[in-house]
């Protein structure tokens, strides 16, 4: 190469975004040009100086004041044909819950044979709850925690909202909720016994998410007061 | 409202950070005001410098992370944990910038004719100012305050937040060879004026 390179092209070099031979050409030509390897040299200090910003800037105060004060309910209380069909939805959810949950997690326990038999089915359907459950591993116990939080939390809104809703909803709410729970428990205990099963432990964590699901709904059937 | 599963053993043991992660994203999924706090006090450093960047405005920039900040909570449900959180929201800042920059030109459009995209031209934005608080690499934020909007935004994208000449295409919409220019023009403006 003998005329001097464009300056897109020792961006290119820099990037390096040209193929071998044009690398090649240029690089002799650099080899020979104090100018252009003295551009070179500040692109790549450029490169260098950019790479030492600050990642983060603290942002100004108020700025999370600010945000909180946008923050709107994602739940928002919506026709009446709405509500209904998301109650329909939600008893759906429950059977759906009780019933798969179950098929599935003796499916499991049967695969890996950890555990002779599940628990007897109550009446309604559901699993009475144990009374003494056993320790789960470290990683699943910090997991349950994670998901116990979470259902605190829809759980003190729902239950701040209670009187917003029929007594009849209350009934399919809780009817719902305690066949959520039953999963959960049946889950919890096959895994307990079966650490090491991922099927059972990924069933375990759908099961919470399922209720937390069920909680969210429930929170968006109570508009809030 | 009873929850049969609150009679379990309580749990002591603190998450593994990953696992913290998730969970405080989860929480803030399910309408956690607290837990979107920490995810904000965790990410409003980063997204902050973004937009600053971005808008070379301080005034502007808090608004802009504050549209990102309220629009990742309204989108949280929607987020699959397929990337990580930072990436996610810096995204949505990257997005909000450019509605609210096509909005504007909108704007702008309706009251005159004249083209008023001057990204190519060497003309600092009336108001800019440049950040005050950026420590040993002032100069620099400073130089990349002075660009021009356009070329100030490639290179922040490119250069600085290290997103691929293709990632940028897509979300600017901007052909590859203009976003090139763009960004090789945004370099030499830089050297010359740190020489200077």
């Amino acid at each position: 190469m003998t005329d001097h390179p464009s300056f897109d092209q020792l961006c290119d070099l820099n990037d390096a975004a040209l193929d071998v031979a044009a690398e090649r050409a240029l690089r002799a030509h650099l080899a020979e040009c104090v100018s252009c390897s003295e551009e070179l040299s500040l692109l790549t200090a450029l490169g260098t100086e950019t790479a030492a910003l600050p990642t983060a800037i603290a942002p100004p105060d108020g700025l999370w004041a600010d945000v909180r004060g946008e923050l709107r309910p994602r739940s928002t209380a919506g026709s009446i044909e709405p509500v209904v069909r998301s109650f329909r939805h939600l008893a759906a959810a429950g059977v759906l819950i009780a019933l798969g949950s179950s098929a599935l997690t003796v499916a499991l326990m049967r695969r890996s044979q950890a555990v002779a038999s599940a628990p007897e089915l109550a009446a309604d359907g559901t699993r009475a709850p144990h009374h003494s459950p056993m320790p789960l591993p470290a990683s699943l116990a910090s997991e349950e925690s994670g998901f116990t939080r979470s259902v605190d939390v829809l759980q003190r809104t729902l239950d701040e909202r209670r009187d917003s809703l029929a007594p009849s909803t209350i009934a399919t709410v809780e009817r719902s909720l305690r066949v959520a729970d039953s999963a959960i428990v049946e889950a919890r205990d096959a895994l307990a016994r079966d650490p090491g099963n991922r099927a059972l432990a990924k069933l375990f964590a759908s099961n919470y998410e399922r209720k937390i699901d069920l909680l969210r709904r429930a929170t968006e059937l109570a508009p809030r007061t | 409202m009873s929850t049969s599963v609150s009679h379990l053993e309580p749990l002591t043991r603190v998450p593994e950070p990953a696992n913290r992660d998730a969970v405080v994203i989860l929480r803030a999924k399910a309408e956690d005001v607290d837990a979107f706090e920490a995810i904000y006090h965790e990410h409003a450093g980063r997204v902050y410098a973004l937009c600053l960047r971005l808008t070379a405005n301080p005034v502007e920039a808090k608004e802009l992370a504050q549209d990102t900040f309220v629009r990742a909570w309204e989108a949280l449900p929607t987020f699959r944990g397929d990337a990580s959180i930072t990436t996610w929201l810096h995204r949505i800042a990257v997005n909000a910038m450019l509605m609210q920059r096509r909005s504007t030109r909108r704007r702008l459009s309706r009251v005159s004719l004249v083209e008023d995209e001057r990204d190519d031209c060497d003309v600092v934005p009336q108001g800019s100012v440049p950040p005050a608080d950026v420590g040993s690499a002032i100069d620099l934020e400073r130089a990349i305050a002075a660009l021009p909007p356009g070329v100030r935004r490639a290179f922040v994208m490119h250069d600085v937040e290290g997103y691929s000449h293709e990632e940028i295409a897509q979300m600017t919409g901007l052909a590859a060879g203009t976003l090139r220019a763009q960004l090789h023009r945004a370099r030499q403006l830089l050297i010359q004026r740190l020489r200077s």
